[in-house]
C-alpha cells in the first residue's frame, strides 16, 4: 500500500516539482489546463444563458458585435450568432463539450491500449502478431478516416464520436506499451513473481503495469489535445457531434459561413478558444514527455 | 539413495532451446542447455553449483523451480513428481521452494515499497488472517534479514546492493519455504558484502532449517558454503560429492583444472593444467560423447562417440568420465 503522506511528500520532494516550477511553459499549460477543466465543470452554471434552450433565444438579438463595436449589446460581451445565441455562454458550453470529449476518448484509448500492448508483450507469440497486425493495419490508415467511416456508418452523436476517435487512437498505447512491457517482462522482478506464484492477471496489473505507466501518461497527455482537434475537424466537416450539443470545433463552422460578410466573431472567438485549450495540452505534454525521457535531459 | 531426509531428487532433467532457423524448410535446431542433469539435496543441505559462465546453471535452477518447462527428465521434490505439474497444481509447492536472484537492482519491483514486496507473498498464500497481520509477519522477516522497521516504507532505489539482496531474501523466507535456490546471490556485491549475506543464508538456515541449492561461479563462495559441491559443464554436471572430496581429490579432468586455477594462501598449488583453446557453445541435441572430451587432455576415442554417465566411484562421489584415475 503506498500511504498518501509518503506519496505527497515524495512529490513535493521530487525533481520533477522543482523543474516544473522553473519551466514557464509548463505552469503556463498547467494553469490553462485548470482554468479550462473549471470552466468545463462550473462553467454553464455561471454564464447568463443556456445557448441551446430555446425559450431562452430571442431572435431580435441575433448577430450582435461584441461589445467594443458599434450596434453592441451590453448583454452580449462577444457578441451573438444567428439564433441571438451569447457566444460567451456557447464557448463555454462548447469547452464542456470538447473537453468531455477529450477526457473520455484519451481515457478509454488509454484503458484498451494499454491492456492490449501488456498482454499482447507479455503473452508473445500469435495472439502478439494478431493484435500489432491489427496496430499495423489500422496505422496504415489516417486516424481520422478511421473515425470518419465509423460515424458514416453509425451516425452522429456524443458517443458515437467518442467510440469513433477511441477506435482509431488506441494503437499509439499498444504499441509502446508492447515493447516497455517486453523489456520488464524480462527483468528478474517478474520471475520472483512468478516462483511465488502470482497468476498472470496479478503479474501483468500488479507487477509489470506500474513499470509501463510512464510514457502512458505522457501520450495521454499529448494525445487530448490531438483529440480535441480531431472531434473539430470532424464536427467542422458535419459528421461530428449533433448541432444540437455544439462543440468549439462545431461553433467555428457554424460561423464559418459568415465569416466574410464581416461577421467574423462567430467563428473566430471559439477558434481562438480551441487554440488555446489545445497549446496549453501541448506545453504540459511537452514537458512530462521530456521529464520522464531521461535521454532528452 | 532415496532416504528419509531427501528433500529434492532431480532425475536426467533436460533442457533444450531452439535455435534461430537457418532456412525456411530446416527443421528447427535446438541446443541443450542443460542435459540428463541429476542432483539430490537433503534438508537442511547446502548443495553449491559451480561452473563458468553460460554453462547452464542457471537454466537448470530456473528449470527445477518451474520458470521454464524441463523437456525430459523428473524433479521429485518431497516424494512429488512436480516436473509436469501446470501452474494450478504447482501453486502448493511454489510457496515451499523460493529463489534468490543475482542481480539485485532488477529483482525488486522499483514501483512497490520493501513491505509490499515482502507483504504481498504472506498475502497470496493466505499465510496470515489479515492484511496487518501478515505487514507485522514480513516485519519480523525483515528484521531477520537485517532491515530497519524505520526503512520499510521506502523504494527498492533507496537501498545499497546489499541491503537489496536482504530484502530479496527476506521475500524468499517470507512464504515459509524449506527449500531456497540462490542463484549467484553474491556475485553482483562487494567482497566485504559477500561475506555477510553468505554468513546470514548460514544462520538462516540454521533457524529456519532450510535447504539450498547455492550456485556460483566463484570457488571461494561456494567452498565458504557448502556441504555437497557440483560441477557443472557446457550444460552436463561432469562431477558432484561432499565438498571436502572435491576440493582435496577431484577426479573429474574439468575439475582438477578449474581447482588448479584457484590460488590458495599459503598453500603450494597442485600442479596447475592450462586448457587449450575456447569455451566452445552448447551443444546441440543430437550430439554424443563427452562435452568436454575436445579440451581434454586424456580424451580416448570412446570419449568421443559415447556420452558418460554419472557414476559412484567412491561413497557419495560422482563423475562423468571415461578416462578418470581412481
Amino acid at each position: 500500500m503506498m500511504d498518501n503522506k509518503s506519496l505527497i511528500s515524495k512529490i513535493i520532494k521530487s525533481e520533477g516539482l522543482y523543474n516544473f516550477k522553473r519551466n514557464p511553459f509548463a505552469i503556463a499549460g498547467a494553469l490553462i489546463i485548470l482554468v479550462f477543466l473549471f470552466t468545463a465543470i462550473f462553467g454553464p452554471h455561471m454564464v447568463s444563458q443556456n445557448p441551446y434552450d430555446l425559450a431562452q433565444l430571442d431572435l431580435n438579438d441575433s448577430y450582435k458585435p461584441p461589445i467594443w463595436q458599434e450596434g453592441s449589446d451590453p448583454r452580449f460581451i462577444l457578441g451573438t450568432d444567428d439564433q441571438g445565441r451569447d457566444m460567451v455562454s456557447a464557448i463555454v458550453y462548447g469547452v464542456r463539450m470538447s473537453v468531455t470529449i477529450g477526457f473520455c476518448v484519451t481515457i478509454i484509448c488509454m484503458i484498451a491500449g494499454t491492456t492490449l500492448g501488456l498482454i499482447s508483450g507479455y503473452k508473445g507469440g500469435r495472439l502478439d502478431s494478431f493484435i500489432m497486425g491489427l496496430v499495423n493495419v489500422q496505422l496504415s490508415f489516417p486516424s481520422l478516416l478511421i473515425a470518419m467511416l465509423v460515424l458514416i456508418a453509425f451516425g452522429r452523436g456524443v458517443w458515437k464520436i467518442i467510440l469513433a476517435l477511441a477506435f482509431s487512437g488506441w494503437v499509439t498505447y499498444a504499441r509502446t506499451v508492447r515493447g516497455t512491457t517486453m523489456s520488464e517482462k524480462s527483468k528478474e522482478y517478474v520471475e520472483a513473481a512468478k516462483v511465488i506464484g502470482f497468476p498472470e492477471r496479478v503479474i501483468l496489473f500488479k507487477h509489470i503495469l506500474p513499470n509501463v505507466m510512464t510514457p502512458v501518461i505522457v501520450i495521454a497527455t499529448l494525445q487530448i489535445g490531438t483529440v480535441i482537434l480531431s472531434e473539430a475537424t470532424l464536427s467542422f466537416l458535419g459528421i461530428g457531434i449533433p448541432i444540437t450539443e455544439p462543440s468549439l470545433g462545431l461553433l467555428v463552422a457554424q460561423g464559418y459561413i459568415v465569416l466574410f460578410s464581416g461577421l467574423w466573431w462567430v467563428s473566430v472567438f471559439p477558434g481562438l478558444v480551441l487554440m488555446l485549450l489545445v497549446v496549453g495540452m501541448n506545453l504540459l505534454g511537452d514537458f512530462l514527455r521530456d521529464e520522464f525521457n531521461p535521454r532528452l535531459k | 539413495m532415496a532416504g528419509e531426509d531427501l528433500l529434492l531428487d532431480v532425475r536426467n532433467m533436460t533442457k533444450k532451446f531452439p535455435l534461430a532457423r537457418t532456412g525456411i524448410f530446416e527443421k528447427i535446431k535446438y541446443v541443450n542447455a542443460v542435459k540428463n542433469f541429476s542432483v539430490s539435496i537433503k534438508r537442511k543441505e547446502i548443495f553449491g553449483l559451480v561452473g563458468e559462465s553460460g554453462c547452464g546453471k542457471s537454466t537448470a535452477a530456473r528449470t527445477i523451480i518451474r520458470l521454464y518447462e524441463p523437456d525430459e527428465g523428473k524433479i521429485i521434490y518431497d516424494g512429488t513428481d512436480i516436473s509436469r505439474f501446470a501452474e494450478k497444481e504447482l501453486r502448493p509447492y511454489r510457496k515451499k521452494m523460493q529463489m534468490v536472484f543475482q542481480n539485485p537492482y532488477s529483482s525488486l519491483n522499483p514501483r512497490h515499497t520493501v513491505k509490499e514486496i515482502v507483504t504481498q507473498p504472506i498475502m497470496f498464500h493466505k499465510l496470515a488472517k489479515n492484511r496487518s497481520e501478515a505487514e507485522e509477519k514480513a516485519m519480523y522477516y525483515l528484521d531477520k534479514v537485517g532491515v530497519l522497521r524505520s526503512q520499510v516504507d521506502r523504494y527498492p532505489h533507496q537501498f545499497s546492493g546489499g541491503q537489496r539482496q536482504r530484502i530479496s531474501i527476506a521475500r524468499a523466507l517470507a512464504v515459509a519455504p524449506d527449500f531456497i535456490i540462490a542463484d549467484e546471490p553474491v556475485s553482483a556485491l562487494d567482497v566485504s558484502i559477500q561475506a555477510q549475506i553468505l554468513n546470514l543464508l548460514l544462520d538462516l538456515r540454521e533457524e529456519f532449517s532450510l535447504s539450498f541449492m547455492f550456485i556460483a561461479h566463484d570457488l571461494a563462495v561456494v567452498r565458504h558454503v557448502s556441504d555437497r559441491v557440483g560441477i557443472m559443464y557446457l550444460g552436463c554436471l561432469v562431477e558432484y560429492g561432499p565438498y571436502s572430496r572435491i576440493f582435496e581429490n577431484p577426479l573429474h579432468p574439468y575439475t582438477k583444472t578449474l581447482l588448479s586455477a584457484v590460488p590458495v594462501l599459503g598453500k603450494r598449488s597442485m600442479e596447475s593444467v592450462v586448457l587449450s583453446g575456447e569455451v566452445p557453445s552448447a551443444p546441440t541435441e543430437d550430439f554424443t560423447g563427452c562435452v568436454f572430451a575436445h579440451r581434454c587432455i586424456r580424451h580416448t576415442e570412446q570419449c568421443l562417440k559415447q556420452t558418460p554417465v554419472l557414476k559412484e566411484i567412491e561413497s557419495e562421489h560422482f563423475i562423468a568420465c571415461w578416462s578418470a584415475d581412481k
